[in-house]
């Protein structure tokens, strides 16, 4: 061992915390007064779940009413440990106590085990079931196992739960965004559509943690922690006036208070000099914590998904990509570019309901997905079958009725072409043999990484960035974020199925999609979508005919639409939707994930939630596509 | 300038001294807990020898494909080691691959390599092999689907005490043709084939003839000649089930078999003569009866289809997943993990009803926790076990319990522990002299309750799955959880497994089953890994627990110092690097372990919570 001498490093020390302005702070330890603050709040909640299981057991049945009251209290308070409890506890809190209210798979046993959903959300649908009397037992029984998994937690948490500054004002931040996309939109609330109260409540819960910031604050973050809970209550004060939920405008939500708070608490972070996750982790996340905007253009970290690294990014990469991508001469029949089937001017997506098939005469099995925004996801195909970018591209190249070659003989022809061997020798250097399928592959995955297009009008009036935007695109936005329930699945600020705050995995739904659209002959679509995507871990019940949720970026250019591209017109997916999926047109889809219930959207509703989508499109990564 | 820097020095001498702790350094948790490449003691040096999806594996003529080669399977699983008595190399590697995956070359299912190993200088080398059938090379498919049909999701196995023959065990009880991924789903005739013509030649005596559906053909323990890379037989007369782990005595006729299942009962096997399994008589146990060992008769072919069903119409004891056997040659007791199920209760409640009988170690759990018994929703079994089950008394009792349990914990804050075992999977035991030492793997269930620390964020909130795996010396009496020494993790998201030592003791090899994607090459890539320089640790002079400096009490101790990755140290702590010009690079909090190796090399200073400090080199 050996020990530095302690006067020069004091130096160094000392001109380390004059370059960052950090001084050693020996008040009593925040995170210590942090964690009093939860468990007090866990107490009150737990004694909630308590009373709540115990008033279902007397024999005296409680009323729907009352049941509604007490579910409403109950969540009132979980939202207020929200913030914590799902940062720290997040496969907890998503497995048992607020999860979706959907089946789900027992993870990691050697059989397929279906678990049934239970939780929060569940009591919330359950207590406003038209059918009370009969799905009582159940909500006795989820109640039942939800204070059970909440005393576990409260052990748990009683013996691990510990903690730093970063990771509260990390959760802070995230609670900010969880309370936007799951909160207001209702996700989380389907059956009492409670989220304004609820975001209300758990508001308050962040101003209070941040408060224990207030001292620290004084030193040199005073003018962004005031700052910041002022938006906090700005934003309480918002909502307890306008607290219909069909009503809110949530676009005016979002400019004035969501994303000013969110740049408020990271100018405070990065101020106090607490360390953030950039000084502890070098892998990359979803989730930028440097982004100051929830449609900021780096929100979402592309590398992070596509699996290259930044410092693996470049514009030479992008370049050969691009080359790769157009070229026909790769497939097999030297009749198929990435580009048949993805064309820059249908928005990177094609106007045929299904992809030709190699043979020239037939059909893939399903529509060509946009590439624009794609790489913002975690799985890859309609039905989720490739877990990164790179599996995406073998599937395709391995595929008999898609390029039907392997990389090793696409290695070898390229080798063949002077203006490739070029190009890959610039582009990858410190390589002897620069062509070889992961090269090929970092290339298109560098590529696929520009096809970003996030600066629609829409994007741009959010980021205050343009001043104006059409009051029907408004009236869209928030019917889409609000009363039509489009948001509680395709999750802003991509607008598809990765799923915030976290934005770590993809999900899919099942919507029970027509074969044809004519509504009067058509039958449910039988194309097995996950169940068939040959995971032997996913081939359960829950998974057939579900479809992974893409994104509604730019579908003004990429008609027709759904995974067999059975929709010609926006107007008759909007209409497919308002009936309720594919129970609604009358088919038997027993897990159907969609609502089914007609959602009532009047044809101006419709139109504005259409007018609303087209402004989603951003045709620059297109008009820079030309060879 | 100079000047004015030292004197300020002096200033901050001053108010370090009076350090009455680091407030704004408040309790975080290890990124030794996550990493994306092996980690192992720095007392010991890894090499990766096998790597699916990359390495080659010469194949034989399969679906009128002819011999050639093709990538090998991924997700590595069990290690069988065959020593080589003529002294020439090591000895041979069996490696299964647990999948059900069609493949053109090496045949659908899941499958297994094998390969040669030998010792040169420090290093272990693959080595060049012509096999009987005329294929040559280093890595080899074993050939299944010509032989006995196609093997699925193989995971665990059998190394015999004897010669070491090996069996490897198809895991994931298939219940349907849909239920596997194999071109030719027509009836299989045992020592024919498929009566659509795949031919599969190699029976079984008393059950040749004999048709069953094609997934039947799947869920059996099935040996293998690994020098010659073919299969030479599925045990039938062992029975069909989730077959994950086994142990054949030194005796060479008594076979134990663990059964990856809720519930699971535990079997034997005892042949009529040595080293012929081929005939012999088929038990489960029933701790609850006299003759606690009650035979199915294994000459019935439905019997065998429907084992564990069997088991509970003789009211055979209920285990909750048992995985993998060991057996201990010092003591002559066998061991195996029961990996634990969150919530089992509903799983066993229909068995229960049929006759299986709950072992008497759940029965206590379930009292514990205050909750009927274990059939009730409300039971739990987070962590799982290591059970111990002894010959001479016949008696099966919980070795070392998984944990610490949240029940056992006081609500008051702690550290997370070093050693938290959860969900033990793989489990192998090596005799040194007159001494034994156990290795524990895990496979998380999940990362709820304590089974991953906080903090090892993937995405800010989702924790990693990071598995572990133990050293146990068997010495010990009544061992806790604070006697399990941390050998090292494997890359996020992987299981770790497959743990075998090669017979001289010196090399252990282990299998990173399934990791992330995101990991870099290799480590996103199942392999199999060879972990040397135990000689010096096992029956040797050193305490085992060396081998992972957290364990030993003491002052700050940084070590190795130069190093090429990381430094340990002797206790947790939180700490900053800073680079020579000062500038902070990286906070670390709660660590007994700091891995440097995204660093460029050059010198660094470390600097903790309380002021202590240390200059560290870091080599290339």
């Amino acid at each position: 061992m050996q020990k530095f001498c302690f006067g020069v490093l004091t130096c160094v020390l000392w001109i380390a915390s004059s370059h960052w302005g950090i001084k050693p702070i020996f008040e009593n330890s925040r995170p210590e007064l942090v964690r009093a603050q939860y468990f007090k709040k866990f107490e009150n909640y737990l004694l909630s779940v308590q009373s709540f299981d115990n008033a279902l057991d007397d024999s005296e049945r409680i009323s729907q009413q009352k049941l509604q009251n007490d579910v409403r209290d109950l969540r009132l308070k979980y939202k207020a440990i929200e913030p914590l409890l799902a940062y720290f506890f997040p496969s907890e809190n998503a497995r048992y106590l607020n999860g979706a209210p959907l089946p789900k798979l027992e993870p990691n046993v050697p059989e397929l085990v279906v678990i049934p959903p239970g939780g929060l959300q569940m009591l919330d649908e359950l207590a406003y079931a038209t059918d009370f009397e009969k799905v009582f037992p159940d909500l006795a029984e989820i109640s039942h196992k939800l204070r059970v998994q909440s005393e576990q937690l409260g052990q748990v948490q009683g013996r691990y739960l510990t903690f730093s500054d970063r990771n509260v004002l990390e959760a802070c931040r995230m609670q900010l965004i969880r309370a936007y996309t799951l909160g207001l939109t209702g996700f989380d609330t389907p059956g009492s559509a409670n989220g304004i109260e609820e975001t209300v409540a758990t508001l308050e819960a962040v101003s209070e943690i941040l408060s224990i910031y207030h001292k620290l604050a004084q030193r040199n973050a005073k003018e962004p922690y005031d700052r910041a809970q002022e938006l906090i209550a700005d934003a309480q004060q918002y909502l307890l006036e306008n607290d219909d939920f069909d009503t809110l405008d949530r676009l005016h939500f979002l400019k004035s208070y969501l994303n000013p708070s969110y740049a408020a608490l990271l100018d405070f972070h990065l101020k106090t000099g607490i360390e953030t996750v950039f000084d502890v982790q070098q892998q990359l996340q979803g989730v930028n914590y440097a982004a100051d905007n929830l449609f900021a253009d780096d929100f979402l970290s592309a590398h992070f998904y596509a699996g290259l690294s930044i410092e693996d990014y470049n514009a030479a990469k992008v370049a050969l990509g691009k080359m790769l991508f157009f070229d026909e001469s790769l497939s097999e029949g030297k009749n198929q570019a990435c580009a048949s089937c993805h064309q820059p001017e249908y928005g990177f997506a094609e106007p045929r309901a299904k992809s030709s098939s190699a043979d020239g005469f037939s059909t893939l099995e399903r529509n060509a997905p946009t590439l624009l925004n794609a790489c913002y996801s975690t799985r890859y195909f309609h039905d989720l079958r490739a877990l990164n970018v790179q599996s995406q591209m073998e599937h395709v190249v391995y595929n008999e009725a898609e390029f039907n070659t392997t990389f090793e003989r696409m290695a070898n022809a390229l080798k063949k072409k002077t203006d490739y061997v070029f190009a890959f020798q610039k582009t990858f250097p410190h390589l002897t043999d620069p062509i070889s399928k992961p090269t090929i592959q970092q290339a298109i995955a560098s590529y696929l990484i520009s096809l970003k297009a996030l600066d629609s009008p829409f994007d741009r009036y959010v980021r205050d960035e343009i001043d104006k935007l059409d009051p029907s695109v408004v009236r869209g936005y928030n019917l889409f974020m609000g009363k039509a329930a489009c948001g509680t699945c395709h999750f802003a600020p991509i607008f598809n199925g990765t799923v915030p705050p976290t934005f770590a995995e993809s999900e899919s739904e099942i919507l029970g999609v027509p074969t044809t659209s004519d509504t009067l002959s058509a039958s449910l679509d039988l194309d097995l979508g996950r169940y068939g995507n040959g995971m032997m871990a996913e081939a359960s019940e829950i998974y057939k005919h579900s479809f992974k949720t893409p994104t509604i970026r730019n579908i003004e250019l990429t008609a027709p639409y759904m995974h067999n591209g059975v929709y010609e017109t926006l107007e008759e997916v909007m209409d497919f939707y308002n009936k309720g999926g594919g129970i609604g047109l009358g088919y038997d889809v027993p897990y159907q994930t969609l609502p089914d219930a007609p959602l009532n959207l009047t044809k101006d509703e419709i139109s504005d939630i259409i007018a609303f989508m087209k402004s989603l499109t951003d045709r620059s990564a297109i008009n820079s596509s030309s060879p | 300038m100079r000047r004015q820097i030292l004197l300020m020095g002096c200033f901050s001498l001053m108010a370090l001294a009076s350090l009455p702790g680091q407030a704004l350094f408040d309790v975080e948790i290890a990124p030794e807990f996550g990493a994306k490449e092996i980690r192992v003691s720095p007392m010991l040096t890894t090499q990766v020898i096998f790597i699916g999806g990359v390495d080659m594996v010469q194949t034989t003529d399969t679906y009128g494909n002819p011999a050639g080669e093709a990538p090998a399977k991924q997700w590595h699983d069990f290690i069988g080691f065959t020593g080589d008595e003529s002294g020439e190399s090591l000895g041979w590697v069996s490696i299964n691959h647990e999948r059900i995956v069609q493949d053109d070359l090496i045949g659908d299912g899941g499958g297994m390599t094998v390969f040669k190993i030998a010792r040169e200088g420090d290093s272990i080398v693959v080595v060049d092999q012509t096999l009987a059938d005329g294929r040559s090379g280093k890595y080899f498919n074993v050939d299944f689907v010509n032989t006995v049909g196609p093997t699925g999701m193989n995971c665990g196995g059998i190394v015999s005490e004897v010669g070491g023959r090996i069996w490897t065990a198809e895991e994931w009880f298939r219940t349907s043709n849909s239920s596997i991924d194999d071109r030719d789903t027509s009836d299989f005739v045992i020592g024919t084939g498929t009566v659509d013509g795949q031919t599969a030649p190699v029976g079984f005596p008393g059950f040749d003839g004999e048709q069953i559906k094609k997934y039947q053909n799947y869920n059996y323990m099935v040996e293998i000649d690994p020098r010659e890379a073919v299969a030479l037989r599925k045990q039938y007369n062992w029975g069909r089930a989730g077959f994950e782990g086994g142990a054949v005595l030194p005796d060479n006729k008594t076979v134990y078999l663990g059964i990856d299942a809720t519930p699971a009962p535990w079997a034997k096997f005892v042949a009529e003569t040595e080293n012929d399994f081929t005939t012999g008589k088929l038990y489960v146990y029933k701790h609850d009866a006299d003759e606690k060992w009650i035979e199915i008769d294994n000459t019935v072919l439905d019997n065998m289809l429907n084992f564990s069903s069997k088991a509970w119409e003789v009211g055979a004891t209920m285990y909750n997943r048992i995985e993998w056997v060991a057996y201990d040659p010092v003591s002559g007791k066998v061991y195996a993990t029961e990996t634990g199920r969150d919530n089992p209760g509903s799983r066993w409640a229909g068995e229960l009803e049929d006759g299986g009988v709950f072992a008497p170690h759940h029965i206590d759990r379930a009292s514990a926790q205050g909750v009927a018994d274990p059939a009730a929703d409300e039971y739990v079994d987070y962590y799982g076990r290591v059970v111990e089950f002894d010959p001479a008394t016949e008696e099966m009792v919980s070795f070392l319990e998984g944990g610490p349990d949240i029940a056992e914990a006081d609500a008051t804050v702690c550290d997370y522990p070093i050693t938290h075992l959860s969900n033990p999977d793989g489990l192998h035991i090596k005799q040194i002299g007159d001494k034994s030492y156990m290795v524990i793997q895990e496979d998380l269930n999940g990362d709820t309750y304590g089974r991953t620390p906080l903090g090892t964020y993937k995405n800010f909130a989702s924790r990693i799955r990071t598995c572990e795996f133990f050293l146990l010396d068997m010495q010990v009496e009544d061992p806790t959880l604070e006697d399990l020494v941390r050998i090292g993790i494997v890359p996020f998201g992987a299981e770790v497994t497959g743990a075998r030592f090669t017979d001289d003791g010196e090399t252990l090899l282990i299998n990173s089953q399934h990791p992330s994607d995101e990991n870099p090459f290799p480590y996103n890539n199942s392999l199999t890994l060879a972990i040397s320089g135990f000689g010096d640790f096992l029956g040797g002079t050193t305490p085992i627990n060396e081998l992972n400096p957290a364990t030993i009490i003491g002052t700050l101790n940084v070590r190795p110092n130069p190093t090429a990755d990381r430094v340990m140290f002797d206790r947790k702590i939180d700490a900053a690097i800073y680079d020579m010009s000062g500038k902070r690079l990286q906070v670390y909090r709660n660590v007994n372990e700091i891995d440097l190796s995204a660093f460029t090399p050059s010198t660094y200073f470390l600097r903790t919570e309380d002021g202590e400090t240390a200059k560290i080199v870091l080599t290339n």
